[in-house]
């Protein structure tokens, strides 16, 4: 059984009375046979990898304006002209949903980013550290974990507003706690494995062994961790879109063009069909990238 | 390193699961069997307890003060339960209801209403003037009625004359005074109730039906008052549900939850009116919209461009794209079926048009297609409540798009709709928007008292306005036609048409369109009673 | 073990303290307030100001603060600006939906995920192995309220099957439950077989087949023991997914619930209601960790409590 901490989607440690409890990776990778580069990366990978295409040359290829209104021709289902057809504006949606790719990915990383940046010094301080550091860290994200994180969202935006900055404060402000609890979780891991032994023990200064031997260890895990978040925050953002807060108008955000498909739902189904795919499949990449990091993480041992 | 299942652990956690369960199970509404009652064909309704889902919920129902909320399902039932001296019919015309006629003095000031005899409220109390006059009176009083006082200003005084006797006395002649008196806050409650702890939550009125169950912001049931001065209601009862979502509504009309629905998005229009066993009634409402121009705004201040902007759009496309030709484009600041009404002719949809008057104000099309005069440019924040107004959203994208043809840049500022009062209620100084996506529903169907709110001088530049002329606009003939208009006692049309012409002339609002009030129900029931004022009443089917 | 929920408790009172005084300082701080929506279009400021001043409102924050806590220790958590009533009577009208929803959705998804965990984990290369494998994948990147639509869409108005909105009997619960279930379905059931998988690899059960004694039974009575546990830490740790799907699914179904009140007090900037229902989100969160862990120990004492990680 290996020891990784919590390696499941979506919902951190809880409060540090519990042990984690490890959905026991070993097991796939016993039906797996040990591959090299687990499916899963492959698939997730690549499925990231094309979104993240699809957003840099998103004016290239999308074949119209996202924005070009056409009132005479709303609601038409695919065809020719209009792959995925047009929404309730006349504009089609197939390059709404390419030029969303930048939107949805543009809402979800740099937040993420931000999160790891901030989440990894905390985080390292509090699980290599200890003693009172570790007391303050703990304290204050275990109780802002409380806080269950959509919930957290719709109060947070109601607060602060529509718009881009406020939503990426959302996502920051939502998923920090966890990932310094990860963070924390990795590192003291971490901290007791002989490297980390021997170089406390042949003088090497705290600074350097943070950065040095604990970063290095935990980064592989953060990245799978960061991999999940990003699924959940791209959920996140969808339903917020859906529940009717987000990017300003006439953006081309996923979830709010689902939001918009709703009331055409029933004599118009294409509306809503091609950006739920898009919102699913980019979760599904995301997921499937980070389950596939950890298998291959774990079979490295 | 295995173990069994823990048999003491099993045995805890299932009764407690059945516990909670039976716990949870307790809360069930037991509302109305979602299935209707026996089949029959038109005419009278055949389901004794409808069940009519609201776009709005209903969190209280006092009359007076704080009105009943929200707007208009707490009013759906206030009518309901209450009763007023009239009542408006579905064209807009008063009715006696609790006043059996009236009559004006020669000097317009002083209204004499004969009342109803032989109406109790649904305590047992007679209904007589010493119902009406107190409760009237507190309704002058400005630390009593918190959201409808300026339609009672004008009035100075109510008396007593006899039992069956009041009068009206208004300082100025006062022709909305009917109206006033048709709308919610006129409604009348038990004197015996009146300040009762639990008033809004028990309310006691004349009206049809009386409360039986009430839960707040979820459901709303009332059952037939066998008293009811016109004999006993249609239905044993009438559930209001609050069903905010539009699709989740139609999903309960059609599944047969619900006989009567409100506010019917236009997108469903057609496949309700395909689908069997229901009707569509559509009405021309009294709800105008437009995008509010801010005259704080330097690009603004010249009217040609605001009348450029009245020709860019084109607003027969936004009726038939949008709406699905549910709507009908304004010719006049006011509705058609508002009191006063007179038509101003239209601004027609010409690119070319708005072009020319842009260029001849000295607008010159400039870098990335926007108009440039000199330093400035033609770039606009246009603000928007989500959700608030039918499609709000959709028309600012398609007003951004089409005022884009003719090199004007908008910005939209969407804005969530429980901010967007407080955000354009402000001082002058703290105007922070171009132009704003703005719907008026005149509850009353006064239009004097429409044009007074939207239209008049605000009072002062420090303080917040008073109303709802958020573009500070201000001409002082228009503020002297409202005011006569007011006073007319009748022929309203006529004060108010130079308000009306000039208003539509100054261009403050870039004009848009009049929406239609559109309810279905099954054909199991008989079609409510629908106001031009957003009210549908199942309460007044007979 | 009564030192350690004692304990607990106490962790819990004060880390419902520290949100509650959080989300008091947010929302006041971003301004907006119930009084013009209450009133509605017609109201004059005057009017404004004086109900302002009637609620309170108009008074310092730290005084208004300390006058919610006082209130707040007493039980009286103020009264709802949009309902006119007690916050803890809205509140608690709004609870038996919401249990009710949620106590479905985990009694179903525990029933289904672990009987679809253990049949893929038998046949771990069979077509109902890899398809259900698939099919949890995919579960769990589908938003619950877009399948919660295309549900409603099917089951309710075209076959009529079950009602699209509202709390009238328990068939009202099946639809929101199964939007709501379909991926905690998808979560325990990987666990379960993953973990069903590893015992039926081990020594044990190959003796015991060998001696002729059924492997079914004996991996059935042997995996759920382990794996239990690891579904109630899940369904813990998934306690933040099942309030937030809450939120959206109760929206979407015209639910009346805690979810529905939540997003109608913050649409109506309602205060002392928000300040409320936090008080009991956050409070049901930390008590479901603390059932489940309760549970989970009781069952496999292996997972020992108050052990820091």
């Amino acid at each position: 059984m290996t020891t990784s901490p919590v390696t499941d989607a979506n919902e951190p440690t809880g409060p540090a009375a519990r042990t984690p409890a490890a959905e026991p990776v070993g097991a796939e990778t016993a039906t797996r046979r040990r591959a090299p580069w687990p499916l899963g990366l492959v698939v997730g990978g690549g499925i990231v990898a094309i979104v993240v295409l699809v957003a840099i040359l998103a004016p290239l290829i999308a074949p119209a304006d996202p924005n070009a209104q056409d009132l005479t021709g709303i609601l038409l289902p695919p065809g020719p002209g209009h792959l995925l057809g047009t929404d309730s504006l006349g504009r089609d949606i197939a390059s709404r949903i390419i030029h969303g790719a930048r939107f949805e990915l543009g809402l979800v990383l740099p937040p993420l980013l931000v999160t790891v940046l901030v989440a990894l010094p905390l985080g390292m301080a509090a699980g290599y550290v200890g003693r009172w550091v570790d007391k303050v860290v703990s304290a204050i994200s275990d109780t802002l974990l409380t806080f269950p994180s959509l919930v957290a969202a719709i109060v947070l935006v109601a607060l602060l507003g529509n718009g881009t900055v406020p939503l990426m404060v959302t996502l920051v402000v939502t998923q920090l706690p966890a990932m310094v609890r990860y963070v924390r979780g990795f590192a003291k891991q971490v901290s007791s494995s002989q490297y980390v032994l021997a170089a406390r023990s042949s003088g090497s200064s705290t600074p350097t062994i943070l950065r040095v031997h604990v970063l290095g260890n935990i980064l592989g895990q953060v990245l799978v961790i960061a991999s999940l978040f990003a699924s959940e925050a791209i959920l996140v953002i969808a339903a917020l879109g859906f529940l009717g807060v987000g990017v300003q108008p006439p953006n081309a955000e996923w979830g709010t063009m689902l939001s918009e498909g709703r009331i055409d739902f029933m004599n118009a189904p294409h509306v809503m069909i091609a950006p739920g795919a898009a919102i699913a499949l980019l979760i599904l990449g995301f997921n499937l990238l980070g389950d596939g990091l950890r298998d291959r993480l774990d079979t490295r041992g | 390193m295995t173990r069994s299942l823990d048999r003491r652990s099993l045995l805890l956690l299932a009764p407690s699961i059945a516990a909670l369960g039976g716990l949870a199970a307790c809360g069930f509404s037991g509302g109305p069997s979602s299935s209707p009652g026996a089949s029959g064909s038109g005419g009278a309704p055949t389901v004794p307890d409808l069940v009519y889902a609201q776009s709005v919920p209903i969190s209280s129902l006092e009359p007076s003060g704080k009105q009943p909320q929200a707007y208009p399902a707490g009013y759906e039932a206030a009518f309901a339960i209450f009763s007023g001296l009239v009542r408006f019919t579905p064209e807009l015309e008063i009715e006696p209801e609790l006043a059996t006629e009236w009559a004006t003095s020669e000097d317009g000031l002083t209204w004499t209403f004969t009342l109803r005899t032989g109406v109790t409220f649904h305590d047992g109390t007679t209904f007589d003037a010493d119902a009406v006059v107190p409760y009237f009176t507190s309704m002058l009083d400005a630390k009593v009625n918190l959201s409808a006082l300026s339609l009672w200003s004008p009035i100075s005084k109510v008396i007593k004359v006899d039992a069956q006797t009041i009068e009206i006395v208004t300082e100025e002649p006062y022709g909305g005074l009917l109206n006033t008196l048709a709308h919610g806050s006129a409604l009348i409650p038990s004197p015996k109730s009146v300040g009762g702890k639990d008033f809004a939550l028990n309310p006691v009125g004349a009206g049809p039906y009386r409360m039986a169950t009430f839960k707040p912001g979820s459901e709303l049931r009332v059952e037939a008052f066998d008293g009811y001065h016109r004999g006993r209601p249609a239905y044993d009862s009438i559930t209001y549900r609050y069903v905010g979502d539009p699709a989740g509504r139609l999903a309960a009309l059609r599944s047969g939850q619900a006989q009567v629905v409100d506010a019917v998005p236009v997108e469903q229009v057609d496949t309700l009116k395909a689908a069997g066993g229901i009707e569509v009634i559509e009405e021309p409402g009294l709800q105008v919209f437009g995008v509010g121009l801010c005259l704080t705004t330097p690009q603004l201040q010249d009217k040609q461009v605001r009348q450029a902007l009245n020709h860019a759009v084109d607003v027969g496309s936004i009726i038939t794209a949008v709406f699905r030709g549910h709507a009908t484009a304004m010719t006049s600041p006011l509705a058609p079926n508002t009191t006063g009404f007179v038509d101003c002719g239209a601004y027609d949809f010409s690119v070319d048009k708005a072009n020319q008057l842009l260029d001849e104000a000295g607008w010159a099309v400039g870098a990335g297609g926007v108009r440039a005069k000199g330093a400035q440019r033609l770039s606009l924040k246009l603000r928007t409540p989500d959700g608030m107004y039918p499609n709000d959203v959709r028309v600012a994208q398609v007003i951004q798009e089409q005022l884009k043809a003719v090199g004007i840049e908008i910005t939209i500022d969407k804005i969530d709709k429980s901010a967007f009062w407080d955000s354009i209620k402000v001082p002058k100084a703290d105007v922070d928007f171009d132009m704003v996506l703005f719907g008026y529903n005149p509850s009353h169907g006064n239009g004097a008292i429409q044009l007074d709110a939207l239209y008049r001088t605000n009072p002062s530049e420090t303080t917040t306005i008073p109303q709802w002329n958020f573009q500070w606009y201000s001409n002082d003939a228009v503020d002297d036609s409202i005011t006569a208009g007011q006073h007319a006692v009748s022929d309203s049309a006529k004060a108010l048409e130079p308000a009306q012409k000039a208003i539509w002339d100054d261009c403050p609002y870039l004009w848009l369109y009049v929406k239609n009030n559109i309810v279905a129900h099954s054909t199991k029931v008989a079609a409510p009673v629908v106001l031009p004022v957003v009210f549908t009443l199942p309460s007044r089917s007979e | 073990m009564l030192r350690f929920v004692l304990g607990r408790l106490v962790r819990i009172l004060v880390q419902v303290f520290c949100v509650v005084t959080l989300v008091f300082l947010l929302f006041r701080l971003a301004g907006g307030d119930p009084v013009t929506l209450l009133l509605g279009p017609d109201a004059t400021p005057q009017a404004a100001a004086q109900l302002r001043h009637e609620m309170g409102l108009d008074r310092p924050q730290l005084v208004q603060y300390g006058d919610f806590l006082l209130h707040a220790v007493t039980g009286d958590l103020g009264e709802s600006t949009s309902y006119s009533q007690p916050v803890t009577a809205v509140i608690v009208q709004a609870l038996p939906p919401t249990l009710s929803l949620m106590l479905l959705s985990v009694v179903s998804a525990v029933v289904v995920g672990v009987a679809a965990g253990l049949l893929a984990a038998f046949r771990p290369h069979g077509w109902f192995a890899r398809g259900s494998l698939l099919l949890w994948v995919a579960l769990l990147a589908v938003p619950n309220f877009w399948l919660g639509m295309v549900l409603v869409q099917v089951f309710a108005v075209q076959l009529q099957w079950l009602p699209a909105i509202g709390y009238e009997n328990p068939a009202s619960l099946v639809l929101p439950a199964t939007a709501i279930a379909a991926r905690l379905v998808a979560l325990i059931a990987r666990l379960t077989r993953s973990t069903t998988i590893e015992v039926l690899g081990e020594e044990f059960i190959a003796t015991a087949r060998a001696r002729g004694v059924s492997p079914a039974r004996l991996v059935v009575v042997h995996a759920l023991g382990p794996a239990l546990p690891h579904v109630l830490t899940m369904i813990g740790l998934q306690a933040g997914y099942l309030l937030g799907g809450a939120v959206v699914v109760e929206n979407l179904f015209s639910f009346p619930g805690m979810g529905s009140l939540l997003l109608s007090a913050v649409s109506g900037r309602d205060y002392p209601l928000m300040q409320g229902i936090t008080i009991f989100f956050v409070g049901g969160f930390l008590i479901i960790n603390l059932v489940t862990d309760l549970v989970a120990s009781r069952i496999d004492p292996r997972i020992r409590l108050g052990a820091g990680a």
